[in-house]
């Protein structure tokens, strides 16, 4: 991280290798779209490097990393609902897990995979991220509080929603 | 314990953040409450739904891109090699606040040295010099004036 700081770039190299597809699994999960997630990973990273030389850690780098995902992420779901584009429907569907060559089971699969990517997606965003940072980060609550800059208090109330939305969405 | 609150103790318990003695209340709620047994299985059922989602890919290498970005971010104005990125911001404030510091002591020392000295009257000579001359001129007062002067004589 010194040496981050100091403008090097190979060590800004060797950052952008070890954490990119951990920032890209955030916005891919939260974007629901590759395209917008890859977007996003670039966007946090040339923010960073940018000023890098202002960095002051207070907590871990992954920490910070994640807090600026998240904010890039809201960003990035702000201006795709402003240029009314719903992002990733199509590609979901499209990378739904392909275990069983069965057509039948694949299609019931699918469908699954389908509901489910849409019970995620009606949900805001900020419930969204509680839900993509607890259940496939495997993220603390102390964790999570400090990615969306709310209280403890704050993520369990945000879970509990989510997960009230999503069971009414997928047992229906 | 109501509903609602069993309710919310569910999440935590699948958050695995509930006290023995939270856990042991809702145990009991869910044994008499089929609604709230029913909500415990749609949560978990949801939670363990989401496993569908296909896992996000390994993120495409756009370190090129990135380093353009990076580039494209410094200001735009400045001729190269005036990075700002280069100059020691710190280093750089504090030795033009020394410089100034240096310059304008040794200014006020020009200053003071090329004027001529001024004379200041003690501040207790000005004051009776100033209410004798509101006095009338034949005040018993005004017979100050001669030891006055012969005062500022003595210490000019």
């Amino acid at each position: 991280m010194a040496r981050a700081g100091e403008g090097d770039r190979t060590a800004w190299q060797a950052l952008y290798a070890r954490h990119r597809n951990r920032v890209f699994a955030i916005a891919r999960r939260f974007l629901g779209e590759d395209a917008a997630a890859r977007d996003v990973t670039q966007e946090v990273f040339i923010s960073f490097f940018a000023h890098a030389r202002t960095y002051r850690p207070s907590a871990s780098f992954l920490a910070f990393l994640r807090r600026v995902t998240v904010n890039r992420c809201i960003n990035a779901r702000a201006e795709a609902f402003a240029a009314r584009r719903e992002p990733g429907s199509d590609e979901a569907l499209r990378q739904v897990v392909d275990e069983h060559p069965d057509p039948e089971r694949r299609l019931e699969q699918e469908q699954t995979a389908a509901a489910v990517h849409a019970a995620l997606a009606a949900l805001p965003p900020r419930q969204r991220l509680a839900v993509v940072l607890s259940r496939f980060e495997g993220l603390s609550y102390q964790e999570i509080a400090a990615a969306l800059d709310c209280s403890i208090s704050s993520v369990e109330s945000l879970l509990f929603r989510a997960r009230q939305a999503l069971a009414r969405a997928l047992s229906g | 314990m109501r509903c609602r609150k069993a309710r919310k103790l569910l999440s935590l318990r699948m958050d695995e953040c509930l006290s023995t003695r939270h856990a042991a209340a809702l145990e009991l709620h869910l044994a008499g409450c089929a609604a709230c047994s029913l909500a415990a299985e749609q949560f978990d059922r949801a939670w363990v739904a989401l496993a569908h989602l296909a896992p996000p890919g390994p993120a495409p290498d756009d370190w090129t891109a990135i380093e353009a970005g990076v580039a494209a971010r410094r200001r735009p104005w400045l001729p190269a090699w005036l990075d700002l990125d280069l100059v020691p911001t710190r280093a750089t404030a504090a030795a033009l606040f020394v410089g100034m510091a240096i310059i304008g002591g040794a200014g006020g020392l020009l200053i003071g040295r090329a004027l001529p000295p001024t004379h200041v009257e003690p501040a207790e000579t000005q004051l009776v010099a100033e209410t004798l001359g509101d006095l009338p001129w034949n005040s018993p007062a005004s017979g100050l004036e001669p030891a006055l002067y012969a005062r500022r004589e003595a210490h000019p």
